[in-house]
């Protein structure tokens, strides 16, 4: 089933091109990986996804349906973005942070549900929260920050997962443990996934299929090992780079 | 969570004792002290009883005054915080005052009969929120920054006429207008349809309590989670406009309460807004009548500005909280 599909998407920011014809088809199941100088526009991509920034040209179809025509609860059951930085100017603890989750979900006005309460608690022990459930979101540190935004976009469940810059702030123990969690999410739910990372190996190693965005609107999208190979890489990220192999995977570092 | 936690059930609690200590402290203090058994036998009697004359004349609707306008302040105050998305926020902010009180000022000064005043200062209110939201949302792009910064130079524009209309008047209208412009109560009678704003404003806000919530996060957090930010925010900005304008119908510029009762709420636990708009009311209403019943009593028979008072005792309260707490931010 086709979740997500972009035609002929053009989109620039301030005048700089950052695709200019883009075709894509995210399927159930499936995990994309967009790879990129700083600066090549994935967020910007990410961004035009949710509806934050307009595209010039195209298409954007969640569930074959334009997205704007339904409500934006309506969207943000279908798709969300974990943001690269968050940050709330009034106090909240993580469990009540986590419980905003619920929003596009729960029809109560003024009290949580135990089903919301309960799916709230869960995904905090999914990520290794729950001891911190009590907790002012101000006094985390920023890697459990990032698995609170995490959690949070779990708790919201949407069919198209889109995570900025997921591996922010996490140890290499956490980086895998968080992505595991969400690929059994994405497989068990029949949802959709779309990362924007310059960490090239845990794209790699996680993605099927791979977009590289070149600069000034060049683009290159297909299966992962197809595309992330080195002189794809060099040109992309424009510095040597070298490709080591072990244990059947392949790692890309700067040589 | 919040309805069903019983700490928050002990705030709620705590916070209707304290409405109901203010209310009894307001109708038994005064140039005649009463005690309970009198005030109840004066409210209940049917005797034309000179205290009966003077709670039910003087003291009930001066109380009620300052009840429903401080209910009206806390619950704007919370509004604006978060539409502001700013902790310094408060009803004044967008200069809704500033219009009420130029208006206000301008009648007392061409002698006109005092009666009309809160007309006048509805009306310049009213004219003020259509002039902000006229200009930060002309040319289409409406944004935060757009509306602070245009509330932000509206104010300081009634600032100037409001010197202007104080330096050409004469040294005893001045007195007057300063206790118009310090926010008093000493002449405020409320009718019902304040009482109804303060409702529908109550309503309003536990409507989208839940989206007031997700909102502090930020616009993009708050559109990711499904949260129609730009209509919402519209709503927000005339929920609070017209809190603030009719508070200062009654009243007159009280500050203070609109920005200090929402930080006290969330330094006593309550950041959850759909226990802060009933509790904001609550409180904020609860301050404003023990800061009046003060301003009547401590220096009797002299009577200080309510506004005064508010900020004299509200100042070392909210300290007091503050440090006694640590994990706020």
């Amino acid at each position: 089933m086709t979740l997500l599909e972009l035609e002929s998407l053009q989109i620039s920011i301030a005048g700089q091109p950052i695709c200019n014809h883009l075709n894509l088809q995210l399927r159930a199941g499936q995990m994309l990986g967009i790879l990129g100088r700083n600066g090549t526009g994935k967020t910007t991509l990410l961004h035009t996804l949710m509806g934050f920034h307009r595209a010039d040209q195209g298409r954007i179809l969640l569930d074959g349906h334009l997205p704007h025509t339904g409500s934006r609860r309506d969207m943000a059951r279908r798709i969300g973005l974990l943001f690269q930085e968050s940050d709330s100017t009034m106090p909240a603890t993580v469990l009540e942070t986590v419980l905003l989750g619920r929003h596009p979900h729960s029809d109560n006005l003024l009290w949580d549900s135990a089903e919301d309460l309960n799916i709230a608690s869960t995904t905090l022990q999914l990520v290794g929260l729950d001891d911190l459930a009590q907790r002012q979101v101000s006094s985390l540190s920023g890697g459990e920050k990032q698995r609170l935004a995490v959690a949070l976009l779990m708790v919201q469940s949407p069919s198209v997962y889109l995570l900025d810059e997921p591996s922010n702030h996490l140890d290499i123990d956490y980086q895998s443990r968080i992505l595991d969690l969400l690929r059994r999410r994405i497989a068990s739910q029949g949802a959709g996934l779309i990362m924007a990372s310059h960490d090239i190996n845990l794209a790699a190693r996680y993605c099927q299929r791979a977009l590289l965005l070149m600069g000034d609107g060049v683009i290159m999208e297909g299966p992962a090992e197809e595309v992330l190979i080195q002189p794809n890489l060099e040109q992309a990220f424009r510095c040597p780079i070298a490709v080591v192999e072990s244990e059947g995977r392949r790692y890309f570092l700067p040589r | 969570m919040p309805a069903t936690n019983g700490k928050f059930l002990l705030l709620i609690c705590l916070l209707t004792l304290l409405c109901l200590a203010a209310v009894l402290l307001s109708l038994t203090s005064g140039s005649i002290d009463l005690g309970l058994g009198e005030t109840w036998e004066a409210l209940t009697s049917r005797e034309a009883t000179l205290q009966r004359q003077v709670i039910l004349d003087l003291r009930l609707p001066r109380t009620l005054a300052a009840l429903v306008t401080g209910g009206l302040l806390g619950l704007s105050g919370v509004i604006m915080q978060v539409l502001m998305r700013n902790p310094l926020a408060d009803p004044y902010i967008l200069g809704v005052s500033g219009g009420a009180s130029a208006a206000a000022l301008a009648l007392l000064l061409t002698g006109a009969s005092a009666i009309w005043i809160p007309q006048a200062a509805f009306a310049g209110a009213l004219c003020s929120i259509l002039l902000v939201f006229g200009l930060a949302s002309a040319g289409g792009r409406w944004s935060v920054t757009r509306l602070l910064l245009t509330g932000v130079v509206v104010s300081a524009g009634w600032g100037a006429v409001i010197n202007l209309l104080l330096a050409s008047s004469a040294t005893n209208t001045v007195q007057s207008m300063l206790f118009w412009l310090m926010g008093d109560l000493s002449q405020s009678r409320i009718g019902i349809w304040q009482m109804l704003i303060l409702a529908a404003g109550m309503l309003v806000g536990l409507v989208v309590a839940r989206q007031l919530n997700v909102l502090v996060r930020g616009e993009l957090p708050a559109l990711s989670l499904g949260v129609n930010v730009s209509r919402l925010r519209i709503v927000l900005y005339l929920t609070a406009s017209v809190l603030t304008a009719t508070a200062v119908t009654i009243a007159g510029a009280i500050g203070f309460v609109g920005l200090v009762i929402p930080h006290m709420l969330r330094l006593l636990g309550a950041r959850d807004h759909r226990l802060l708009v009933p509790l904001a009311a609550l409180l904020g209403g609860s301050f404003l009548v023990i800061a009046d019943s003060l301003a009547r009593t401590v220096i009797a028979p002299q009577q200080l500005p309510t506004g005064v008072v508010t900020a004299l005792i509200g100042v070392p309260a909210f300290l007091v909280i503050l440090r006694s707490t640590i994990r706020y931010h």
